[in-house]
């Protein structure tokens, strides 16, 4: 990090103006969001964070790209039967990974593979190949910046604890209404993800992963991020859009490439009586969430549920109702649903 | 005295006191007057009450007499009802609290609306995909570990 402050000194008098410049606007914040209600001040600990933050999170940023490592995590997912969490075993380099789990698991045997567009899911019991389109991980990570400058009280820098004896760095992301989204504990060396918390609109956790294990460096060969196997199925999130739609006795209906979005999966979700579609999206702007209704929804209802997050749009596609959600703009959300095909 | 004179009343009158004596009692029943008045009652008509009667009767009779034995059956046991009956209420109110949890929850679930079940799943495909990234989804998580059916993605597997 030291290193990082010197190269921003070194970028001449400009470069130390718009950092000091930066830094300032990060206190003032930092102080107004954790000095609290009785005025307490930051300790010395937490204004060294505070003064790091910003070129840190860049470097983190220009690190993902580089990192190679083999660990050990723990994924938690939160179902509506309580937590349910597994261990993985994971090997990165660069945008490339590999997921296996180990003898014993439930998921044993079950291999995923991102090759940096792609990501492959092998199920020996199924003997399939679940193939969808890689998360867009270095996006999100990007976003923090955008989002910092933007509304700076929307991110919350500090230190964190130490994870797989790691020191980290916590990142903590707010919504509009001050409950936090996603908490990152960020490697201070490597800049890597050593833990990760998502939230819902409550506040409660909903998935997180903690590395519990970790060793950097080493080479892995090409054939470790490639899955072939012969015998099993490969399918694509289309075809179950298209078995789930007749399923449920409805068109089957899609976002189609064009639009910017690619499918990576699809549900029937059942939640209090309700029973729904989902399709879920990938964007270069970020993900979209697809809900197709039998029956009405309350358009108005849920902007007023969803604003300190997303925006909604409410469309009708016959009888159906048609649910975009996501950070895009209302209008643009519109424009998709203008732009939905039946397949 | 004066039971010679009741004497002379009574064949005066040729009625018949209880209190007579029995040769004057065979005297006065042998008396023409007596055996007209009996050959009267004898020529009278039977006047017995008809079957209708006689079992609307007996029907009451009978219930009556049901009445007064529950009641003498209460009355009986009365003191040791007290104990069975407390019980008996601890076991309705018990059994009708815990069969009311489920009419609370089903309360409860009518209330959240579909535009809840839509944002809670919003909320949870999102950070889903954004923290565990290429990982398993929540229903190939839930469908390996505890075969939670709250997705369905493959029918035909579950």
């Amino acid at each position: 990090m030291n290193r990082l402050i010197c190269k921003g000194s070194v970028g001449g008098f400009l470069g130390l103006a718009v950092a000091a410049t930066l830094w300032l606007s990060v206190g003032t914040t930092y102080a107004q969001v954790h000095r609290g209600p009785k005025g307490g001040q930051l300790n010395k600990r937490q204004q060294r964070a505070l003064k790091q933050a910003p070129s840190f999170i860049q470097f983190a940023i220009n690190q993902q790209s580089k990192l190679v490592y083999r660990g050990t995590r723990t994924v938690q997912l939160h179902t509506r039967n309580g937590f349910v969490s597994r261990v993985e075993l994971v090997i990165r380099s660069g945008a490339k990974e590999r997921i296996e789990y180990p003898s014993g698991s439930p998921y044993s045997g079950q291999i995923i593979v991102n090759d940096g567009s792609l990501t492959r899911h092998y199920n020996p019991r199924r003997m399939t190949i679940d193939q969808k389109p890689s998360p867009n991980q270095f996006g999100f990570l990007r976003s923090i910046i955008t989002r910092y400058r933007r509304s700076p009280e929307s991110v919350q820098i500090e230190s964190g604890s130490s994870i797989a004896n790691q020191p980290t760095t916590l990142v903590t992301l707010l919504d509009l209404s001050g409950v936090p989204t996603q908490r990152l504990w960020l490697d201070n060396r490597t800049g890597a993800i050593l833990k990760r918390i998502g939230y819902d609109t409550s506040g409660n956790e909903v998935a997180g992963f903690t590395y519990s294990q970790i060793s950097y460096g080493g080479s892995f060969p090409a054939s470790t991020f490639e899955l072939n196997v012969s015998g099993a199925k490969i399918e694509k999130p289309i075809q179950n859009l298209k078995r789930l739609s007749r399923n449920f006795g409805i068109d089957a209906i899609e976002l189609p490439e064009s639009s910017g979005f690619s499918l990576v999966s699809c549900n029937i979700a059942k939640r209090a009586g309700h029973r729904f579609l989902v399709q879920v999206y990938s964007g270069t702007r970020g993900p979209l969430s697809l809900f197709i209704v039998k029956g009405p929804v309350n358009g108005a209802t849920l902007r007023a549920k969803a604003a300190a997050r997303s925006n909604v749009s409410v469309t009708k596609w016959g009888e159906l109702s048609v649910v975009m959600i996501g950070n895009y703009p209302e209008q643009e959300l519109e424009q998709f649903s203008s732009e939905l095909v039946k397949v | 005295m004066k039971e010679n004179q009741a004497g002379d009343q009574v064949k005066n009158s040729g009625s018949i006191p209880f209190g007579g004596m029995p040769e004057d009692l065979d005297a006065a029943l042998n008396a023409p007057s007596q055996l007209q008045v009996s050959q009267f009652v004898k020529g009278l008509n039977a006047d017995e009450p008809n079957l209708v009667w006689r079992s609307e009767l007996n029907q009451k009779l009978l219930a009556a007499q049901r009445k007064v034995t529950w009641w003498k059956r209460i009355r009986i046991i009365s003191p040791a009802l007290g104990i069975p009956a407390a019980g008996a209420l601890a076991l309705v109110l018990v059994f009708h609290v815990h069969s009311s949890r489920p009419a609370n929850v089903s309360t409860a679930t009518a209330s959240v609306t579909i535009e809840d079940s839509i944002l809670s799943v919003h909320s949870e495909v999102t950070a889903d995909r954004e923290v565990t990234g290429d990982s398993l989804d929540a229903h190939q998580t839930t469908r390996d570990a505890t075969g939670d059916l709250s997705f369905e993605n493959e029918p035909s597997d579950l």
